[in-house]
């Protein structure tokens, strides 16, 4: 049996294991493509201090990419949710509305950035126009403006990624089996309840895996911020991993950049046993 | 008679060897004679910009002459950083010769990625008889090529900042009277001192007329940086003074940086999301007045195609608080340590940068580096920005070339972002850049 596993352990250990501890090995050491002294030599822990202790900006980042997680998940969830319901329906053109529903995930996310960009363009911009037609004055831009960038970018994330969320919960709302509704609509139960202690506790565990998915990714957002902000105006929009991108390879400073991108790995592990703590305490209920 | 026949073809041979040698005196080095390097293949990596597609275009030439081909790869700003930054690091050898910012020069020098090229102008085999050093553009050469007393390159696209206006509003007569008569005084063209800067900017923002009096490349990014600088040093600022310490936060700076974010009034609403590419489509678009801006998109802005306002456009220099002021940004031709191909390297960047190729790139719209191609009658009748850029290039300012500046320049985009934002005032944001600055530099 181990014999059969060994190709798939192979390769998990060179495209995963190696990469790891070589990062981890790093972030134990001074190591920079740009400063001479910073040759690689072993420093212990202080990467990790700085980036504790010192590092205002860090922090600064991390809160930004919560704040983004938390806000893009949710509505992106809640949307999902009511999309992938109202698609369950038999309504009249359903298979038509699926497959529209998801092109902008099927967009790669740099021309999702540059068609945004376009559209969100202070003075050409088609979005812009509207806007200031609408009577409304905005006197940076939606993408210029510390107060409105980061609000914008979500907003894109969710029109991207929405579907992603329809499409898991989709699937598990079709494969539910009816004998439950049926049984409880016997029993007089209306659609509220139906949805709230039956539907919801049988496609729970799909729920989990869309949710988690969605915060890996979202997590890591890079390109579309990347080309849309660059991560400003000044720090509106920095998530950790536009910053973790500057300090390896801007700065080049590659010992810290490997502990700053180890700290956001642990975050993400972190809250992914969170997660699988929390369906498990949930299962035994059903 | 046999001495004398052997005489005279002694006499022979020796005028021979002298007309040979005066002949390599007067055309080429012997190599590209010889084409002792032909064959080889050399890799080069630069900016995807139009002086690299100049350069792209006359290259048959140095195939033809010396044997070597030389493959381009171009990439946009941040990827050329990366791929020639890993190239280095991990010691590839893909590249033989890099185009690069110069301010990179201190960091590859010091990390001893690049190799100094003396000993192959030294070489009578490869040294160009008609090189001439002097013939560099002093500033540039200074800024691109010399590092420690040692020479590490040639310098090539000789960017650099001035002020870009739009001649014909300015000089409109009707403007000028109306201007009189609400400030109490005549501008000149184009403004000298920032006041008139300023109130010429006031004066001709119009929204209701999408016009406006300043275009500012300020989105977080290395427009934004390059562009304060111009501001910092004609305040009389500094970013690390002669002994190597950083002054950032000096009172000069500290008003550069007000007046810089005063202006923000007067730019078009998107002005926070421009880099220079930007600010170049707005004069395209005839959106906006006067900017301090790069040289190397003049051409663009001139260009009838391209531009709404080709020819009305005017070029001078930046105005003057307490000095002259002209952010350089040239980049260099290095050759990296590892190159497979040194000698045949070094070949290409002396043929690119001859008197020769440079008069035909400047002819193309580029910008030379040296004075002789800025003499050449045709390449002034080129393009109204030339006499510009070279007033420009006598005064260049230059950014530090030490190792951490990468990181530096970085944290000033942050600076400056957060200022324009009004998320802290303009002295908050460089007193925490001076702390920043003091632990990067270890001081």
């Amino acid at each position: 049996m181990v014999f059969f596993h060994l190709p798939t352990m192979i390769t998990l250990v060179i495209i995963a294991m190696v990469p790891f501890l070589f990062a981890l090995n790093l972030s134990f050491r001074a190591y920079s493509l740009a400063i001479p002294g910073y040759k690689g030599q072993f420093i212990g822990l202080d990467n990790f201090r700085k980036l504790l202790n010192e590092d205002l900006l860090f922090w600064k980042s991390i809160f930004i990419t919560i704040r983004f997680v938390v806000v893009v998940v949710v509505i992106e969830f809640i949307l999902g949710l009511g999309i992938a319901m109202l698609l369950n329906q038999n309504i009249w053109g359903r298979r038509f509305f699926t497959s529209i529903i998801i092109i902008p995930m099927m967009i790669a996310p740099v021309v999702v950035g540059l068609i945004w960009r376009f559209l969100l363009s202070a003075e050409f911009g088609i979005i812009s126009y509207v806007i200031k037609k609408l009577g409304m004055h905005l006197e940076r831009g939606l993408l210029g403006s510390v107060h409105t960038a980061l609000p914008t970018v979500m907003f894109i994330d969710v029109w991207q990624w929405t579907s992603f969320m329809t499409l898991i919960l989709l699937a598990g709302l079709r494969a539910l089996p009816r004998e439950p509704v049926e049984a409880a609509q016997i029993d007089g139960a209306n659609g509220i309840q139906i949805f709230r202690y039956i539907t919801i506790p049988l496609v729970k565990p799909l729920i989990f895996v869309a949710v988690l998915l969605r915060s890996i990714d979202s997590f890591k957002l890079f390109d579309t911020i990347f080309i849309l902000t660059g991560g400003g105006p000044s720090f509106a929009t920095e998530l950790g991993s536009i910053y973790a991108y500057r300090v390896n390879f801007i700065y080049w400073n590659m010992g810290y950049g490997s502990a700053l991108v180890l700290i956001l790995f642990l975050i993400v592990l972190v809250c992914t046993e969170f997660f699988f703590f929390f369906t498990q305490r949930e299962a035994p209920q059903k | 008679m046999r001495s004398k026949k052997s005489k005279i073809i002694m006499v022979g041979f020796v005028m021979l060897f002298v007309m040979g040698c005066f002949d390599a005196v007067q055309a080429e080095p012997p190599a590209l004679v010889d084409k002792t390097y032909k064959g080889i293949t050399l890799r080069f990596i630069a900016e995807t910009v139009p002086p690299t597609e100049a350069i792209v275009k006359f290259l048959p030439e140095f195939e033809k002459s010396s044997g070597i081909k030389v493959v381009t790869e171009q990439y946009p700003f941040d990827h050329v950083m990366e791929k020639t930054m890993m190239d280095l690091a991990a010691g590839t050898r893909i590249y033989d010769v890099l185009s690069t910012p110069y301010q990179f020069l201190g960091q590859f020098a010091e990390m001893g990625y690049i190799q100094p090229v003396e000993k192959y102008m030294n070489d009578p085999n490869l040294r160009d008889p008609n090189m001439d050093i002097t013939d560099y553009i002093e500033g540039m050469w200074k800024a691109s090529a010399e590092w420690k007393e040692k020479i590490y390159g040639f310098p090539s696209n000789s960017c650099i900042m001035f002020l870009w206006y739009r001649r014909d509003l300015l000089e409109n007569l009707a403007e000028r009277r109306a201007f009189k008569e609400k400030y109490g005084y005549c501008y000149s063209i184009p403004p000298t001192n920032w006041i008139e800067y300023k109130d010429v900017a006031e004066f001709f923002t119009r929204p209701e007329q999408e016009l406006y009096g300043v275009a500012l490349a300020a989105k977080r990014h290395d427009a934004l940086s390059c562009e304060w600088m111009n501001y910092m040093w004609s305040f009389g600022g500094e970013v690390i003074d002669k002994s190597g310490n950083p002054v950032i936060n000096s009172p000069e700076n500290v008003e550069a940086l007000k007046y810089f974010v005063s202006l923000l009034k007067y730019a078009p609403p998107g002005t926070t999301t421009y880099t220079w590419d930007e600010v170049t489509t707005a004069f395209q678009k005839g959106r906006v007045v006067m900017a301090i801006q790069w040289n190397d998109p003049a051409i663009d802005v001139e260009d009838p195609t391209k531009s709404e306002v080709a020819g009305k456009m005017g070029f001078g220099p930046v105005p003057v608080k307490k000095q002259p002021a002209a952010h350089f940004g040239a980049w260099t031709f290095f050759i990296p340590k590892l190159s497979k191909h040194p000698e045949a390297a070094y070949l290409f960047i002396q043929w690119v940068t001859s008197k020769e190729i440079q008069i035909k790139l400047a002819r193309e719209g580029m910008v030379p580096c040296r004075y002789s191609s800025y003499a050449d009658p045709e390449v002034r009748e080129r393009a109204s920005f030339y006499p510009a850029t070279l007033a420009a290039l006598e005064i260049s300012n230059y950014r530090p070339r030490i190792p951490e500046w990468t990181e530096m320049v970085s944290k000033m985009q942050l600076a400056l972002s957060q200022a324009l934002a009004g998320e802290k005032t303009p002295r908050e944001v460089l007193d925490w850049l001076q702390d920043e600055y003091l632990r990067i530099l270890g001081k």
